[in-house]
């Protein structure tokens, strides 16, 4: 009986602070102020097919500003294209769209996730760095420069 | 029994086991680095020994790549998934062979989470180059996640799981090796 106790106590107390220490690595970066951020989308064939500024307004994520521009394709929870972006994975480790394609009437990129990917890159002098959070949950304020880049899981990422 | 029934009584216990691991990798993959693979694999390495354990992992590596929905991993990737599964069964019979306890096994699944996270570093860094710090804080998350449900299901089901498996054995009389209880 106290050994039964002891897991009880121990498993409680390892969940709690799981959750506290997970919410806290987890990000979720939404615009503390109106603004606009440079978008730069690059195509498989390395060709930059989009390089403007878009706006965001308070409140939004990254997602968000990509949504009001484009049209996006996000994954479903098989990772299948899905146009509607219906479907935000939302568990205790990633919570957000995942994004496969994106488009406008200039140029249309799709990726398929297993062959293909979009990269997320974040402009910080002196250079854009590979972003460590998904589309939903991106940092980003005024005058920040962010990069999508169509990338070749085989081909690697730099 | 001789050699011949008592070796297909150990594929059909191996083809069994193996599908129990792949079932339930599946049935839990909507939810990231929770499943009872490690759980499992301690269960076999103590009770059906480390030979028959480590045919399983390569069964297993297979299967998953082949026949998973959700498709293989990376080709490269593969090695480090093979090598971190098998290590379960490799340190289980060497050098943390005097594990027995629940508590002590499921300390083990605790820092095997990370171990086994950690051997996707390699090729994720050095093939498909992506920057080793920030894979690391990308992935820190999942390995926590792993590693705590690599404890929890280690700690509460370990014990039960084993005596009933053991009672299957002794009732079937289906595998050789005795393990120590």
């Amino acid at each position: 009986m106290k050994g039964i106790a002891l897991r009880i106590v121990v498993s409680i107390i390892i969940v709690i602070s799981t959750v506290l220490l997970v919410n806290t690595l987890t990000e979720h970066n939404h615009a503390e102020e109106n603004g606009q951020v440079r978008i730069i989308i690059v195509d498989e064939n390395d060709i930059t097919v989009f390089d403007d500024n878009i706006s965001f307004e308070k409140g939004d994520d990254f997602f968000d500003v990509l949504n009001r521009s484009f049209d996006l394709t996000c994954a479903t929870s098989s990772y299948q294209p899905d146009t509607t972006c219906s479907y935000s994975f939302d568990n205790l480790a990633y919570n957000g769209k995942v994004l496969l394609g994106i488009s406008n009437s200039e140029f249309n990129i799709l990726t398929n996730w297993s062959d293909s990917f979009l990269a997320f890159e974040v402009y910080d002098e002196p250079d854009f760095y590979l972003s460590t959070q998904g589309v939903s949950n991106i940092e980003f304020k005024d005058g920040d420069q962010i990069r999508i880049v169509v990338k070749s899981v085989l081909g690697g990422l730099s | 029994m001789s050699q011949r029934h008592q070796a297909i009584k150990d594929a059909a216990l191996i083809a069994v086991l193996t599908s129990i691991l792949f079932v339930q990798q599946l049935a839990l993959s909507f939810m990231p680095n929770v499943q009872f693979t490690t759980l499992l694999l301690v269960l076999y390495a103590k009770v059906i020994g480390f030979k028959k354990t480590s045919l399983i992992v390569v069964i297993h590596v297979m299967a998953v790549n082949i026949l998973s929905p959700f498709g293989p991993v990376l080709p490269i990737q593969i090695p480090a998934m093979l090598i971190g599964w098998f290590l379960v069964p490799f340190l289980l019979t060497t050098i943390f062979r005097k594990f027995n306890s629940a508590w002590s096994l499921a300390i083990f699944g605790f820092f095997f989470g990370f171990v086994y996270c950690w051997m996707y570093i390699p090729a994720s860094v050095f093939i498909l180059d992506i920057p080793f710090l920030t894979y690391l804080y990308a992935d820190i998350v999942f390995e926590l996640i792993f590693a705590v449900s690599n404890f929890l299901t280690i700690l509460w089901l370990y014990e039960p799981l084993k005596k009933l498996l053991i009672e299957q054995k002794s009732r079937y009389d289906i595998i050789s090796y005795q393990p120590k209880i």
